[in-house]
């Protein structure tokens, strides 16, 4: 037996499974490379207004104060980073959990009496096939 | 990866199984539920677990997905190991686990559970013309909440669903459970087709014994986490019994498998 045309695909994908393992750490590594950079700029802003703050000289105040943007930049560009590559996938799972909560929706909501047997279908999935209930509460 | 075999004095690369198991433990927590596992699971076949309660076929299908680590052992898919891979990773590349319990999103309607799938790069439109496809009757209800629909058409969003997004190995936990049995019929057709046609590799885990020996072209039983017996539909039906009770020579052998069996021939209202 040879495998067919998705299992052949599998395979071949399977062979270049460090890909998805590289991605992964590739993520990673952005993750933390974001927080760093965001450390870094507030780090940088502070020292600019230390430079600035504590020289009376006006060509050390404007280094310090030219630091400003640099350090927004570094802080901006490290929280795009970081929030691209970890908060988002926070988020995804948060908005799955949040779905996966409401996936027992109506809890209060009283059981619906159990309708008469019916002549023709087989059973109670079928009766209901026939007749969708909104708000019935099998799963 | 592949063995070599003879074929009439040639030496042919004979493709390695789909998914093995190679001497596989996996535990929850402290309590180890798979005990030095072995199995081989061809490629396009049709493969099904069976086994009484708690004798790890869920947890098996765990491992096969990604969902739990194994503790010793090694778990190869088309001969690569996959100890490295998270579950994420497997799934889109094709490894597709539909769980117990259907796994759909009441609250969405059809539609919307569909759309979840637009995650690999399909688009809607295509997602639900192949889903609508398979299953008309998920057409007509395209725009009613899943929650509203019976166990059996769930059943179907959920295969529906896995099926949408081109798996080369389907694994699907208990199929049948609570639906009716002309819904299971129809779901095994579906099932049936699609590994027929597409030569899926697809492995159930399942209650319905009899139906499910029906249509798998091999077997596994499994026991208290270990493999008792690897063979044909009819090598496992014989030993089912004894699998079951624990004895084949129970003065009152009647075996739990049979039950779904019992009900679906019973008339409604009448005990079986």
């Amino acid at each position: 037996m040879t495998y067919s045309d998705r299992t052949r695909q599998l395979d071949a994908d399977l062979r270049r499974a460090g890909a998805p393992l590289q991605r992964h750490r590739r993520d990673r590594m952005l993750t933390a490379l974001g927080l760093v950079l965001m450390v870094v700029g507030i780090l940088v802003a502070l020292a600019g207004y230390a430079i600035s703050a504590t020289s009376s000289d006006p060509l050390r105040q404007s280094d310090g104060l030219s630091l400003g943007p640099i350090a927004i930049t570094l802080a901006v560009l490290g929280l795009a980073l970081f929030l691209r590559f970890s908060a988002t996938q926070f988020l995804r799972f948060w908005l799955a959990r949040l779905i996966a909560e409401r996936s027992t929706p109506w809890p209060d909501e009283p059981t619906p009496p159990l309708s008469p047997e019916p002549t023709t279908a087989t059973s109670s999935d079928d009766a209901k096939s026939a007749e969708p209930t909104p708000g019935a509460t099998e799963r | 990866m592949s063995s070599v075999s003879s074929l009439n004095g040639a030496f042919v690369a004979a493709p390695a199984p789909a998914i093995e198991f190679e001497s596989v433990s996996a535990r929850y927590e402290t309590v180890e539920v798979l005990h030095d596992v072995s199995l081989q699971i061809a490629a396009g076949s049709v493969f099904a677990v069976l086994g009484p309660n708690g004798a790890g076929k869920t947890t098996l299908l765990a491992v096969a997905a990604g969902l739990m680590p194994t503790t010793s052992g090694q778990l190869r898919i088309t001969g690569n190991d996959v100890a490295g891979l998270d579950s994420t990773a497997r799934a889109r590349l094709g490894i597709c686990l539909i769980p117990e319990g259907r796994g759909v999103f009441p609250s969405l309607t059809v539609s919307e559970n569909l759309w979840m799938m637009t995650h690999l790069g399909t688009s809607r439109a295509d997602i639900e013309e192949r889903a609508f496809a398979r299953f008309p009757r998920l057409g007509e209800r395209r725009s009613q909440l899943a929650g509203t629909m019976s166990g059996g058409e769930q059943q179907m969003l959920g295969l529906a669903r896995a099926l949408t997004t081109d798996p080369a190995i389907l694994l699907l936990d208990e199929l049948s459970m609570g639906l009716a049995p002309k819904i299971v019929a129809e779901l095994y057709d579906v099932v049936v087709r699609v590994a027929t046609e597409e030569r899926l590799t697809i492995v159930f885990v399942e209650q319905f014994a009899r139906t499910v020996l029906s249509v798998a072209s091999r077997a596994a039983l499994l026991s208290g986490g270990r493999v008792l017996e690897v063979g044909t539909p009819d090598e496992i039906e014989a030993v089912l019994q004894s699998a079951y009770l624990g004895s084949s020579n129970h003065p009152t052998a009647h075996t739990p498998y049979s039950e779904p069996e019992q009900r679906l021939i019973s008339p409604p209202g009448k005990a079986p």
